[in-house]
This record gives C-alpha cells, sequence and structure tokens, in this order.
C-alpha cells in the first residue's frame, strides 16, 4: 500500500518536473553572443528571391561587419509577421505596408522603417482573348484574390473605374496554385510579378495575356516593407540603423549580382528551381528600384506613394480611419542609415 | 428534482460566467501572455457581433446549409449501411471497415480535394460533410441495430418473428437512441468540416472564409472572433434542437425515463 503511494507521489513529480521543463523550454532562448547584437527577421514567406536582398547580406556577411546576428525566420500562410513581431519573437518583420496599416489602427504600435518595395508587384492577369485589358473590364467577371487584405488593392481599382467592389465583380478565392486560371474558372487570376506571373510565362505567350498593372492602373498599395515596434527601435536606435545600412548593401550587392544572389536563396531554401528564383530576383529588383530610381533610393520611404497607400486604403475599405502618415513611417532610421 | 436541476443548469451557466468575467477581467491574458489586441475581450467581440449582424447571419447560412444537408445525407448513407451490414453480416462488415477508415481520413486533407473535384461549391463541402459525419452514423446505428438483449431475440424467435419482423419492430426501434447518438457527435463534426472546407473553397462567403480572413487583417480581429463565436452559437443551438428531438422521440425509452 505504502509503496504504491509512494510510486504516485514520484509519478507525480516526474509529470511536474517533466512540465517545468517543457515550460521553461518555451521561453525566450537568447543566445549570449558578447560581441554581436542579435536580430531576429520575421519574413513573409519562404526563402525567395523576393527577399533577396536580406539573405544576401546576411551569406555575405554585410550584417556581421555591423556587428549583428541576423537570424531569418521564414514565413507561410498562417504566420503572422505582425504577430512575431508583437510576440517578441521578432524584432524586425517583412510585411505589406498596406496590412501593417491595419495592424497599426488596430492598436498596434508599429512603424514602417524601410520602403522594400517602391512599386506594387500585383497584377492582375487575364487571357488576352477575354478581352479584359483595365480595371473597367473588370465588370462583372470571376477575379480571384488571396483575400486577407489583400483584397483591398483591387477594391481600390474597381472604385477609380466606377465600379462597386461588393456588387460589381465575382470574388473568388485564389489557391496558390493557378489552376483556376488555366481551367477558366478564373477569369482574372491575381499574379505577383515575380512570381505567379513568371509561372504563367511557363505555358502562355507574353502575347496570350492581358496584365493590369496597378502602378499604370493609379491603384497600387505599397507591398513589402519592414516594421518594428515603436518602442523597439526607440531603444535601438542605433542597432536598426546598423541593420538598415547592412540590408541596404544587401539589396545593392543584389542588384549588381541577381544570378549570385538567386543562388544563394536557392541554396538557402531550395525552394522551387535556380532558374524561377534567378527570374524572381530580377523581376523584384524593378518594384525595389524602379526605373528613375537608383541604388541610393533603396528602402525610400517616399512621401507621395505611402500617403497614397493610406488614402486609397481608406477610400477601399482596408482602414476605417485615415492612419496619419507621420504616425505610420518614421524616416529617421532610414535617412541615418544612408548618411 | 430541484437539486438535480441545480447541477445540470446552473453550475455550468455560473462556470461560463466566470470564465467570461475573467475574459473580460484581463486576468486571463495577464495569466498567458496573451495581449488583448490579439485575444479581444468578450464585451468588444459582443460589440463586433451587434455591429456585424447583418452580415454574419447570410454568411452562416451559406455555412449551416451544406453542413445540416450533408449530415442528414451521411445519416442516411451511414444508417443504410448499418442495415445492410447487419441484415448481411458476412458481405457487410467489409464496408463497415471501410467506413471507418474513409472517416479517418483528415479533413483538411479532404477538403481542397473536394473542391477540385466539386466546381460547386455547395457540393464540395457536402461531399466532405457526408464523409465526416456518415461513419459515426454507421458504426453507431450498427450497435444499435445488433446490440440486442440476448433473451428479447429469443422471444422474437420463440414467438416464430420473421427476419423482417425482428427489423421493424425491435431492431430499428433499438437502434434509434444510438442514431442520436450519432447526430449528435454528427453537428459538430458537420459544421467543423465546413468550416474548414470554406478555408479551401472558392467561395467568398461562408463562416469558415469570414474567420480565416478576418483574423489576418490586423483591425478586423474583433470581427473575426464574432464569427468564431457564431459558429459555436449554431452548433449549440443544432445540438440542442437535437436534444429537443430525442426528448421528445424517444420519451418511450429507458434513457430517457427520469430515475
Amino acid at each position: 500500500m505504502i509503496i504504491v503511494k509512494f510510486k504516485k507521489i514520484i509519478g507525480l513529480v516526474l509529470v511536474f518536473s517533466l512540465i517545468a521543463v517543457v515550460i521553461s523550454g518555451c521561453g525566450k532562448q537568447k543566445t549570449t553572443s558578447k560581441e554581436l547584437d542579435k536580430i531576429t527577421v520575421q519574413s513573409l514567406w519562404l526563402p525567395q528571391g523576393q527577399f533577396a536582398g536580406l539573405y544576401v547580406a546576411d551569406s555575405k556577411g554585410f550584417y556581421e561587419e555591423e556587428g549583428i546576428d541576423v537570424e531569418i525566420l521564414p514565413g507561410g500562410t498562417d504566420v503572422s509577421s505582425e504577430e512575431q513581431v508583437e510576440n517578441d519573437v521578432a524584432q524586425v518583420g517583412v510585411a505589406f505596408y498596406s496590412s501593417v496599416l491595419t495592424y497599426q489602427e488596430g492598436g498596434y504600435d508599429f512603424i514602417n522603417v524601410f520602403q522594400t518595395f517602391q512599386t506594387s508587384p500585383q497584377y492582375l492577369v487575364a487571357k488576352a482573348s477575354s478581352g479584359i485589358k483595365t480595371g473597367a473590364d473588370l465588370k462583372g467577371k470571376n477575379v480571384g484574390s488571396w483575400f486577407g487584405g489583400r483584397q483591398y488593392e483591387f477594391y481600390a481599382l474597381a472604385q477609380l473605374n466606377g465600379l462597386d467592389p461588393e456588387k460589381d465583380i465575382k470574388w473568388k478565392q485564389q489557391d496558390y496554385t493557378l489552376d483556376q486560371f488555366n481551367s477558366g474558372e478564373l477569369d482574372v487570376a491575381s499574379a505577383m510579378s515575380y512570381n505567379e506571373y513568371l509561372l504563367l510565362l511557363q505555358t502562355y505567350q507574353e502575347s496570350d495575356l492581358n496584365v493590369i498593372d496597378m502602378n499604370k492602373e493609379g491603384a497600387a498599395l505599397l507591398e513589402d516593407c519592414l516594421f518594428v515596434k515603436r518602442s523597439w527601435a526607440e531603444q535601438n536606435k542605433d542597432l536598426l540603423v546598423r541593420f538598415l545600412r547592412a540590408t541596404i548593401k544587401g539589396w545593392k550587392y543584389t542588384s549588381e549580382n541577381p544570378e549570385e544572389a538567386a543562388q544563394i536563396v536557392y541554396n538557402i531554401g531550395q525552394n522551387s528551381t535556380l532558374d524561377h528564383q534567378v527570374a524572381m530576383t530580377k523581376k523584384v529588383l524593378e518594384t525595389v528600384i524602379p526605373e528613375g530610381n537608383n541604388a541610393s533610393q533603396i528602402g525610400y520611404l517616399n512621401p507621395t506613394s505611402i500617403q497614397r497607400t493610406i488614402d486609397l486604403g481608406y477610400q477601399s475599405g482596408l482602414t476605417k480611419n485615415k492612419i496619419d502618415i507621420s504616425k505610420s513611417v518614421d524616416s529617421s532610421y532610414w535617412e541615418a542609415a544612408v548618411k | 428534482m430541484k437539486q438535480e436541476k441545480v447541477q445540470k443548469f446552473v453550475f455550468p451557466v455560473l462556470l461560463g460566467v466566470v470564465i467570461i468575467a475573467l475574459l473580460q477581467s484581463g486576468l486571463i491574458h495577464k495569466l498567458f501572455h496573451i495581449k488583448v489586441l490579439q485575444l479581444p475581450l468578450p464585451s468588444s467581440i459582443a460589440q463586433a457581433i451587434a455591429e456585424n449582424i447583418q452580415k454574419i447571419i447570410p454568411n452562416a447560412i451559406v455555412t449551416i446549409l451544406p453542413a445540416i444537408s450533408g449530415l442528414l445525407l451521411g445519416a442516411l448513407i451511414g444508417y443504410s449501411i448499418a442495415l445492410f451490414v447487419t441484415a448481411y453480416p458476412n458481405l457487410g462488415y467489409g464496408s463497415l471497415f471501410l467506413m471507418t477508415i474513409i472517416t479517418s481520413v483528415p479533413i483538411v486533407a479532404l477538403a481542397p480535394l473536394m473542391n477540385r473535384w466539386f466546381p460547386n461549391p455547395f457540393f464540395a463541402k457536402l461531399a466532405v460533410v457526408i464523409v465526416a459525419s456518415s461513419g459515426a452514423m454507421a458504426v453507431n446505428a450498427f450497435h444499435g441495430l445488433s446490440d440486442l438483449p440476448k433473451n428479447v431475440l429469443d422471444l422474437m424467435y420463440a414467438n416464430a418473428a420473421s427476419k423482417r419482423e425482428t427489423f421493424i419492430k425491435l431492431r430499428i426501434p433499438n437502434s434509434l437512441p444510438y442514431v442520436f447518438t450519432a447526430f449528435k457527435i454528427g453537428i459538430t463534426a458537420a459544421m467543423l468540416a465546413t468550416i474548414i472546407s470554406e478555408f479551401f473553397s472558392t467561395q467568398t462567403s461562408g463562416l469558415g472564409y469570414m474567420i480565416k480572413y478576418t483574423l489576418k487583417v490586423g483591425n478586423q480581429k474583433q470581427i473575426g472572433w464574432a464569427y468564431i463565436v457564431s459558429a459555436s452559437i449554431v452548433s449549440i443551438l443544432f445540438y440542442s434542437i437535437i436534444c429537443f428531438f430525442e426528448r421528445r422521440l424517444l420519451k418511450w425509452h429507458i434513457s430517457q425515463k427520469k430515475k
């Protein structure tokens, strides 16, 4: 009898100690490196050309030169950069600026410190045979979107063309394949200039596809940016500036050596094919350094396009209030980094 | 009697109220280091439900229709299989085994497939729900049809009852409580299956669609939670309806007799 009780107690002690070990393991583990400051970056997706600048800066040692040990966490469909940064899992997040706006309105104290994509890489693609060429042609058509905030750029496009986005267009949830477009279920598909569009070009001739470019339509909402918690930035001003400086160097290197950059990204992720990564990296560079810009403007927080994102976001229903640009963006860190 | 009512009704309600109060006070948030931004307070969820009720109801209907029709169809299929297996055990037993295997296919794997097989989102959801709910019915109904008191079966035999009579007068009535159990398991499975299916659907309405996408937008978290709570309310509502019918229709059965 006593032995049974004793066994029970031992069992309980073991269970509790196991739980304690598991719980303590859940806590943050900070590697105590004496020289290097540590920054974790939450990426938006798997390692691919879209984020080449970050991976190049890391593997070329640009971060280390600035005294930073950077870890880049891959993203996924249900990984939210915003929540990861809010929970201090990462200090820097990659996210669409339009998405960051919604979190700012929701009460998250984030600031955009680096606008990676200067233009919108968002395309809407239709088969040339459909005759759909501009935003106005979307009326009554089956249009695919990834939603989750991504639809508002299209809502803005519809509004600019005098359409009611909720009533005049038949929206469909688009998956991450292009099967729905190929099968004709979608008249118009969402495609990123640097990814899905390139994949489409493997099956279609360029002349077989009509592209609606959000920039030309005046509906561009800004996408990939780097955001941080305002409080963290204020406490780590120097670190953030160094991080941005190395990141700019990474993108500059990428723009000079896109093939090598693509190889670096491909080696890390083994994601899709090397050819696709090369094509993606080259295409991404067109939005990182668009025509008319030069390498010194990498990450520039252009007040015009940022204000346009805020205005269109408000008009299309992305945000309920017009966000104050001075509270949403802080360019002082970028300015210090390019000095 | 009165004390039983207190135990059955008042305590669970009290517990619910206490949990909601704890959430509202922010104590649970503090305990688990969750931020109010990430898990909105019950009051703001309630407010979001009130503000969006005109959108929630049509979206709920989009989800309820395939869930309920799928549940009924799945029940019909499951029960038919159970009947077949009981009538011809040698032939049918394999199909029951097959049923169990099909039911154990994860819904998350099934939903995207069904969406490709059936371009119509309603039928895609229907198919997922049928698969998810028919297994419980087949297994439960089979138990009800075959798990009979020995003496009763002997009585039927002694009175020279035909196979058909044994089915109609003994086996089928005996299976009814099991059928209700299967429905109770099935309704939650059906709602779950429909909502998951909507995650992968091309359709841009339904509770699952709204939950998936509003939670991703920073200023719509409380709306996402409003849809989650609505989905739970719908499930509980239908569960209660099934319980109501169970009490009404099975008054004669021993399981419903008051002690």
